[in-house]
């Protein structure tokens, strides 16, 4: 299914597309092709009882192309949507999701590269209200919309009980970027979730870019100079969930990072900016009081200073000298090649 | 009797992610507790089995949370092989 949605102010405020808005465009994307033609609503899945079931989010997975950051697309600008989504049996589903300007995301699925910013989600249906344990179930005939089978399990079941066990997507990571004891974070009614309600998946985004933030900014002596921080720009993130939170816990975020020197490249008109420097982070996220895993991701961003900002750029350079280390490992990177197409999709038939 | 065989070399393959000094499996064995399958491999499971058996017991005959033993399983099958439900939802299926 393709979309071309205008971006207004509920999708991104006063600002450009971000990482949150996005997820949540392609939630309801999501929403909407698993309902195509059923009649139905998200919210009117059920299972052979009646118990409402809900795609529970397990895996994300966001690959942006350095010289297509999502802040290229503005507010009140036309973007273009594709989603495709595959089952495994009749609980789990693949999806891919890529954005672009309208001209660039063409109608076949198959000619999407990570040449635009591109969007792997995985989920299972879950019977709503279980928080203790999540309870898996069959929607019942006639609430999903018939959609393209994979014959084998996605390859993100295998990694997710991995990361479940090993409670991180590097255990043995050790960066120069990491501070003693956890960032919290308050779930507060209103701004990160709905009285009474779990968070939506995309607000652990903001959780991790608040630990991210506190890190660098007020945690890591030297800090970084907060003009620096704000220079970050989403390269790919990978997060594994686990539970949830509602309004009144806290969310503890254990983070640790590092920076590796990258090959000087210019971006944007008249060399408006430069990239100094690539910053690496491992999160896991626990409910405070439980100790229970709520999440774990790993994330890369691109540290791009505007040329005119001289002292930011020394800045970089120190931080850099203090921090950097040559060059970054194949470990925590490993991104597809740029233009390669999206599908490493195993069984799809 | 083949129905059976397939059912627990199914779960074997699943619970094997988990331990994989597991030999077989029994009737009697509880899926949750004895064999350790989350969510997740519950999911795998009842996928691998709509595949490999065509059929689909969970969405008009039996919950998947009803199910607690490999026994409780091979019943849900055995009833709907009698009964059949054809696994519907995928799409094109190869």
């Amino acid at each position: 299914m393709i979309e071309t949605v205008e971006l207004t102010l509920s999708h991104v405020g006063l600002g450009d597309l971000n990482e949150f808005a996005l997820l949540n465009l392609f939630a309801s994307l999501q929403a909407r092709v698993l309902t195509a033609g059923t009649g139905k609503t998200l919210s009117e899945i059920a299972d052979k009882d009646g118990r409402g079931l809900y795609p529970a989010y397990y895996r994300t997975h966001l690959r942006v192309p350095a010289n297509r950051p999502l802040a290229r697309h503005q507010l009140w600008r036309p973007l273009r949507i594709g989603l495709e989504v595959r089952t495994f049996g009749r609980m789990l589903l693949e999806s891919t999701c890529v954005a672009g300007f309208p001209e660039e995301v063409a109608e076949d699925p198959e000619q999407w590269t990570d040449s635009l910013p591109i969007l792997d989600g995985s989920n299972m249906f879950i019977v709503e209200g279980e928080d203790e344990e999540q309870q898996v179930a069959v929607p019942a005939a006639g609430c999903v919309a018939r959609l393209p089978s994979l014959t084998a399990p996605p390859e993100s079941m295998d990694r997710f009980r991995r990361v479940r066990t090993e409670g991180s997507l590097d255990p043995g990571f050790d960066g120069p970027l990491r501070c003693e004891g956890s960032i919290p974070y308050p779930i507060v009614a209103g701004r990160d979730a709905a009285p009474g309600r779990n968070m939506v998946f995309s607000r652990f985004v903001e959780i991790m870019d608040h630990a991210e933030w506190t890190l660098l900014a007020e945690r890591v002596r030297p800090g970084f100079p907060t003009a620096l921080v704000a220079c970050r720009q989403l390269l790919e993130r990978e997060t594994f969930y686990f539970g949830n939170c509602r309004s009144g816990e806290v969310v503890e975020a254990e983070i640790r990072g590092r920076l590796v020197v990258g090959p000087p490249e210019f971006h944007g008109p008249a060399t408006a900016a430069i990239s100094v420097g690539i910053l690496s982070f491992f999160l896991e996220l626990y409910q405070r009081g439980s100790n229970m895993l709520l999440a774990a991701a790993r994330v890369r961003k691109l540290l791009k200073v505007p040329t005119a900002r001289q002292s930011l750029l020394r800045d970089a350079e120190r931080l850099l000298f203090q921090y950097g280390a040559e060059e970054e490992a194949a470990a925590d990177s490993d991104p597809p090649s740029e233009g390669s197409p999206h599908g490493a999709r195993t069984g799809d038939s | 009797m083949e129905l059976e065989r397939a059912i627990h070399e199914a779960v074997l393959e699943v619970a094997r992610q988990r331990r994989d000094d597991l030999k077989a499996v029994a009737e009697d064995q509880r899926l949750t507790e004895d064999l350790g399958l989350g969510s997740l491999d519950l999911a795998q499971l009842v996928a691998m089995l709509e595949i490999r058996l065509g059929l689909d017991p969970f969405s008009t005959q039996t919950s998947v949370a009803a199910v607690r033993t490999v026994g409780d399983l091979c019943a849900a099958y055995r009833r709907c092989h009698a009964a059949p439900v054809r696994a519907a939802a995928g799409g094109s299926r190869s």
